[in-house]
């Protein structure tokens, strides 16, 4: 087979994320019906989507395979593909190709608490394992759900009209902050890993899941190890360039690893054996 | 490919023969064969009359490009009633023959295998064209001066992912299948048996090769390398390294691509295009990060790339020692150098 033949998919809906609409979700579903039923995946997998005549990106799937039908892909507005994908509009065709990479160790995490920790867009691989866990067909096989999620600013924060849902759930508890409040907000103002200091989960029988920028990963890593968590307790994914998504165009290489395949899920534990090189 | 029972004899093939044999061939199969001398060695499809590549060394070009061209297209695609349309590449898995290649370069195709033809994602447009090729080497009976196959594992009479290899002899080659896809190729052709002697005259051939190449100490550089990510010597071998990349594009084992969309919208292609880790672009993000942001990372991942990373998934070095970077580089940065003075790297 050609592996760099994508399938064509139509955007069904576009939900303007921040404020600036720097972050937009498009809700994508495939032409192609038997596209449709056997296209399967895992929490933490990506596809590369591409606009035809502009190119291709990777984008982590931030939708649940839980939820069926469709895939949703939450995207910055940062480079040319992104860009040209935020001009689209709801009927206009994608190109997607995928799943590619490993995913959240979601089995492995049966019976444990679970702390996911977001920052910014950060929020977006995340949200797959959350939804998945929150879904009533799997909720029961995990334990205790915390979820600490922040942005710079109220305008921000993605997936607000997720973020109400979970809050009313009385099974999962949700802490969110802004590094900076606005006039409008009372929530509470904090950096992330200070708010996981104030959390201060126990890492008995726990794992956390972790992803934003790098300096808050940096901090929040630090604080992880203060709250006696373990690298091997510590799970995150990984961004980097990518060009095939299938481990030989070269671009994702860290040490003897590609983020594409290998990846981009790592635990710390794997983290501290590679070249810091991301 | 295997060696096969068949693969033992070899045959004499007069030099005078070589062309209406090329012809032949031509006839049957896709033909690419070594042509030029200097820094016009490349592989070219055959034409009659075409010089045959006889210099030192391996040609310029590599023999990678047969299989992984500079460019080429993955899908066409075009709009027709507000819907697109895609047109996969279609992959080319006819006959193919790849005539006069030297050892080194088809040793470095059997280190790109297993990154275009892994099982979870075989790439057929690469794996097609390897599927039915049968590769004619020529024993390298004189090394360039950069050459040093020897010292990473290859051999100036190296069999390795070659069909049939041939010795330049006096007046004439000795042929020898050394697959069972090479012998069936060679009994077609009809030649005559070679005489004992034959064999000794190659054997001496391959001898005075061996002898002519410059030792490299790249025995053990895998683990030398294991946890010298961070070392100073990394601080100091990039320092003449304009980063133009020209290495990487010789180098008949590098594999890194680009993909990029031409035309468009409503009609275009999908193309991937060779693309370089010296580059500073490749790795940066569309945020504006870059993992590698210099000179030194960029060469220390050319370097532990083909070293230490490839050898810790594959087994062995993604070098075969045949020089070409060593040839190209404009401010003369040795390769084998570079390994020499990681030689001098302690633990």
């Amino acid at each position: 087979m050609n592996p760099y033949l994508p399938h064509l998919a139509t955007i069904d809906e576009i939900i303007p994320e921040t404020a600036s609409q720097d972050v937009k979700t498009f809700r994508v579903v495939f032409a192609d019906a038997a596209v449709r039923a056997s296209f399967s995946y895992e929490p933490g997998q990506f596809a590369e989507l591409s606009l035809l005549g502009v190119g291709e990106a990777p984008i982590s799937i931030t939708s649940s395979p839980t939820q069926r039908g469709y895939l949703e892909f939450a995207v910055k507005r940062a480079g040319v593909v992104t860009t040209a994908l935020h001009w689209s509009r709801p009927g206009d065709h994608l190109g997607i190709r995928g799943p590619y990479g490993n995913h959240f160790p979601y089995r492995e995490m049966e019976g444990k608490n679970i702390v996911f920790i977001g920052g910014g867009i950060g929020l977006a691989p995340l949200r797959s394992l959350i939804n998945y866990v929150l879904d009533p067909s799997n909720r029961s096989r995990y334990a205790a759900v915390s979820i600490i999620y922040g942005a710079r600013s109220p305008g921000d924060l993605v997936f607000k009209w997720e973020l109400d849902a979970w809050q009313r759930r009385q099974d999962t508890e949700l802490h969110v902050t802004v590094d900076r409040g606005d006039e409008g907000w009372t929530g509470r103002v904090g950096f992330v890993p200070q708010v996981l200091m104030d959390v201060a989960p126990s890492p008995a029988n726990t794992v956390t899941v972790t992803c934003g920028p790098p300096i808050m990963i940096k901090y929040v890593l630090e604080n992880l190890e203060k709250l006696g968590f373990a690298p091997d307790q510590i799970v995150t994914t990984l961004e980097m360039r990518m060009k095939c998504g299938i481990g030989k165009c070269g671009r994702c290489n860290i040490g003897s690893r590609y983020v594409c395949q290998d990846g981009p899920v790592f635990t710390y534990e794997q983290l501290r054996q590679m070249p810091a090189e991301y | 490919m295997r060696r096969g029972e068949a693969a033992v004899a070899g045959v004499i093939l007069e030099h005078s023969e070589l062309n209406r044999i090329l012809a032949h061939v031509a006839g049957q199969a896709r033909l690419w064969v070594a042509t030029g001398e200097g820094e016009e060695a490349a592989f070219l499809p055959y034409r009659p009359g075409i010089p045959l590549r006889r210099g030192p060394g391996p040609t310029r070009r590599t023999a990678k490009e047969i299989f992984f061209p500079r460019t080429e297209a993955l899908f066409t695609f075009h709009e027709a009633d507000g819907k697109p349309r895609l047109e996969p590449a279609k992959v080319d898995d006819g006959p193919l023959v790849v005539f006069g290649l030297r050892p080194c370069d088809a040793r470095a195709l059997c280190l790109l295998d297993p990154v275009f033809e892994d099982p979870l994602w075989p790439d057929r447009l690469y794996g097609g064209r390897r599927a039915r090729a049968i590769l004619v080497g020529m024993a390298c009976s004189q090394p360039s001066r950069a050459c040093f196959c020897t010292s990473v594992g290859g051999d100036p009479a190296g069999e390795e992912g070659l069909d049939v290899i041939l010795v330049a002899l006096d007046d004439a080659y000795l042929a020898r299948a050394t697959t069972d896809r090479g012998a069936e190729w060679l009994e077609g052709l009809g030649f005559s048996p070679a005489p004992p002697e034959a064999e000794a005259a190659a054997a001496r051939v391959a001898e005075t090769a061996r002898r002519a190449l410059a030792a490299v100490p790249a025995d053990g550089l895998k683990e030398r390398l294991d946890g010298r990510f961070e070392h100073p010597v990394w601080d100091r071998l990039h320092e003449r390294c304009l980063g133009c990349a020209a290495c990487t594009y010789l180098c008949p084992t590098c594999h890194c691509f680009d993909i990029v969309d031409e035309g468009g919208p409503g009609e275009g292609v999908r193309l991937r295009n060779w693309d370089s880790c010296m580059f500073a672009l490749f790795t940066l993000h569309a945020s504006g990060h870059n993992p590698r942001m210099t000179g030194k990372e960029r060469m220390r991942q050319r370097i532990m790339h083909k070293f230490n990373y490839y050898p810790e998934r594959q087994g062995r070095p993604a070098c075969v020692g045949c020089g070409r970077c060593v040839e190209i580089c404009p401010v003369n940065l040795d390769l084998r150098q570079v390994i020499a003075e990681l030689e001098g790297v302690e633990a």
